[in-house]
């Protein structure tokens, strides 16, 4: 019942097959740009938590722009800039270039669980001071890249369309 | 992560780890809500704290000295403890735990709460998240380590 449930939700979903392709898709890719950031400042003796760090604020600013420009209650004049035969598609393929996008490759370059662990260290340490920078610099300079990104995706949608300002 | 060998050997776990685990975040969120009609900021907050908790219990695991499953696996596939403890690290820690747990969504969401002007919303979704998250991640590293 439980089971049956499950695959009449799951048949509701459209493109829920390409999409979790999409996803599994971004989401190796992201991930291993992180393990690759990851290594890269572990070669340079630089602390684990500081690669972590980086990949969610650039993982912020980038999933701003993505927002504003896939969203579909954002204001954007992009529908004119798109032939009139992929108009009726133009929602599907905002939805597969989110999943690809927002929820797979920037889902797997940011991190939450990351985090957590590498605060536990730090507070388990006693450098509760690179601790604190690392959680509220994440989560303050994580809004600010949310809103740079969104505001640069938006100046690059109003430029030519002063009427969206 | 934490010391561990590395090397771009590596990468496949990183892809089977970050494909799976972000594929199990799509599917929670996508399910959840279709079926209870949850907002993905409110699933969000259960996704990040479970794979808080996750990796705090397996990194404990990973890391201590006289784990039974990372002799069993070095045993298993004739290989010495620490290149096991690499691969669990990059597969589980980096891979699996850290696609299935986000941070650039849960900026996203507090960013469109706030701008929505929900503010007390915001409050519990932005505080709530890393207060529960980080509690969880301590409570899994200290029951296995």
């Amino acid at each position: 019942m439980g089971a049956f449930r499950v695959r009449a939700t799951a048949e509701r979903i459209p493109d829920l097959g390409l999409r979790c392709v999409l996803v599994a898709m971004g989401g190796a890719v992201g991930v291993s740009l992180r393990g690759f950031a990851e290594q890269c400042f572990e070669a340079a003796a630089l602390p684990g938590w500081e690669a972590v760090m980086v990949c969610n604020l650039l993982g912020s600013v980038l999933i701003g722009a993505f927002y504003a420009a896939l969203d579909a209650g954002f204001p954007r004049p992009v529908d004119a800039r798109v032939l009139p035969g992929d108009l009726p598609n133009i929602a599907r393929k905002r939805e597969l270039l989110a999943s690809f996008a927002m929820t797979g490759l920037l889902g797997g370059l940011t991190t939450f669980s990351t985090v957590s662990l590498d605060t536990v260290h730090l507070i388990e340490g006693g450098r509760l001071f690179e601790a604190a920078f690392s959680v509220l610099g994440s989560l303050l300079l994580g809004l600010a890249g949310i809103a740079l990104g969104v505001t640069l995706q938006r100046w690059r949608y109003t430029r030519h369309h002063p009427e969206l300002r | 992560m934490l010391g561990y060998r590395s090397g771009v050997w590596l990468l496949p776990w990183f892809v089977v780890g970050g494909a799976v685990g972000a594929l199990s975040r799509f599917l929670v969120l996508e399910l959840c809500s279709r079926r209870f009609g949850w907002p993905a900021w409110a699933t969000l907050i259960g996704v990040n704290v479970l794979g808080s908790f996750a990796i705090g219990c397996a990194a404990a695991e990973i890391a201590s000295p006289g784990s039974a499953w990372v002799a069993r696996l070095a045993e298993l596939a004739a290989a010495d403890p620490a290149s096991v403890r690499s691969v669990l690290s990059a597969l589980i820690l980096t891979g699996l735990c850290g696609g299935f747990t986000t941070f650039s969504s849960y900026e996203l969401h507090g960013y469109v709460l706030l701008r929505g002007r929900r503010h007390q919303l915001f409050l519990l979704q932005f505080l709530g998240t890393p207060l529960l998250a980080f509690s969880a991640a301590a409570l899994g590293w200290g029951l296995f380590a």
